[in-house]
């Protein structure tokens, strides 16, 4: 079951109805979606305005979605069009079609402007997320961060690693649980609910 | 710890499809596999230079979508099952064409057949004329000597090609002259 497949199967429940399901995705595409829209509105509060008309317009159209492209590539389009559509309400200049498109959206750089414009209370808040990320990382065992890095950063698959490290597949798919678990235990105490936290 | 580690595997599509549906309806009720399900894509997201949004931003998707219609498409083929039904059009396909077959052969070799359904099946049993001469019994050759006619005339009733075989000893034919 690839990546592509996972999604699939989360549209299929929300189409059947399982809006926990569309859940599950929004929490997987958020921060995407947020990095996509903040290459042309700077504003993060508006940013995240956008996006979440984008989901909402997303789950709407569920019923039009047939799966021919992948979940991704069909919602930063919706999130595309919610933004110029935005931009046009505020009479401010929409991005033409020529200087964005979703295809090559997926591949595109951070938006370095969103850091100058973020609140400092959401900054640092920010930092100090990356910092535990790349800190826990370095203090893993080397077997747990080459597990993870070969599959959060190169994408790999499990039996891919698996080839790499010589070990077996059970043995990949415990060392990736066990990093994420011990990063996931670092990173909790930072995580809240309330505004100013991120997620 | 079992389930979270199922869900690591499942959010990294490495799960079998049959086993997913299941997992898929306890995290969507298990708040604890929602949490983990949010926390493990942060990290990926983090350790790919993504920027985490406001922590509420979930929760605002999820008070809007609520007061949405619930979305209730056409429940749509999978491409299992779209693989499953080809097959079975094929198996059934192929079974007419073998039957199609068989009948028309059957059809063509019977004895309503054409002309050239039956020259084809003269044709084919053509050499069965040919082995029945190949083992033209020893006795109807013409063989020229004498001690071997006697010696068949003296065994004949020996010989495997009498029709009536062992009763041959028994039977005298007379042939009267007219």
């Amino acid at each position: 079951m690839s990546d592509r497949e996972v999604d699939q199967q989360l549209v299929e429940r929300a189409q059947q109805g399982d809006k926990r399901a569309f859940e599950l995705l929004v929490a997987k595409y958020q921060r995407k979606l947020g990095r996509l829209l903040s290459r042309f509105i700077r504003d993060p509060a508006e940013v995240e305005d956008v996006a979440q008309e984008a989901f909402i317009k997303a789950y709407r159209a569920l019923p039009s979605f047939r799966g021919e492209s992948a979940f991704y590539t069909w919602l930063y389009r919706i999130g595309i069009n919610t933004a110029k559509n935005y931009l046009v309400a505020m009479g401010r200049r929409a991005p033409t079609t020529t200087e964005f498109d979703s295809e090559e959206a997926e591949g595109f750089e951070d938006g370095d402007q969103l850091r100058d414009v973020n609140t400092p209370e959401a900054e640092l808040m920010t930092k100090e997320i990356a910092t535990t990320v790349n800190e826990t990382m370095q203090a893993l065992p080397e077997e747990l961060r080459t597990a993870i890095t070969l599959r959060e950063i190169e994408g790999l698959s499990y039996e891919d690693i698996a080839t790499i490290m010589n070990c077996p597949i059970g043995t990949v798919r415990s060392r990736i649980f066990r990093a994420r678990e011990t990063i996931a235990e670092r990173l909790r105490p930072l995580l809240g609910t309330s505004k100013d936290k991120r997620w | 710890m079992v389930e979270r580690e199922r869900l690591s595997a499942l959010m990294d599509g490495e799960f079998e499809e049959g086993e997913s549906a299941g997992h898929w309806k306890r995290v969507g009720s298990d708040s604890e596999l929602m949490d983990c399900w949010h926390v493990y894509h942060l990290i990926g997201d983090v350790m790919r230079g993504d920027r985490p949004v406001s922590a509420d931003f979930a929760s605002r998707v999820r008070e809007a979508l609520e007061g949405e219609p619930t979305v209730l498409a056409p429940r749509r083929q999978t491409s299992r099952t779209l693989k499953r039904v080809r097959l079975y059009a094929l198996s059934a396909a192929a079974t007419v064409a073998g039957v199609a077959v068989v009948g028309w052969l059957a059809v063509q070799n019977g004895p309503l057949g054409d002309s050239v359904g039956g020259a084809r099946l003269a044709d084919a049993n053509a050499p069965v004329p040919t082995q029945t001469a190949a083992v033209v019994p020893v006795a109807d050759q013409q063989v020229d000597d004498p001690e071997v006619d006697d010696y068949l005339r003296v065994h004949q009733e020996y010989s495997p090609t009498a029709v009536m075989h062992g009763v041959a000893s028994y039977v005298r034919t007379v042939s009267t002259g007219r």
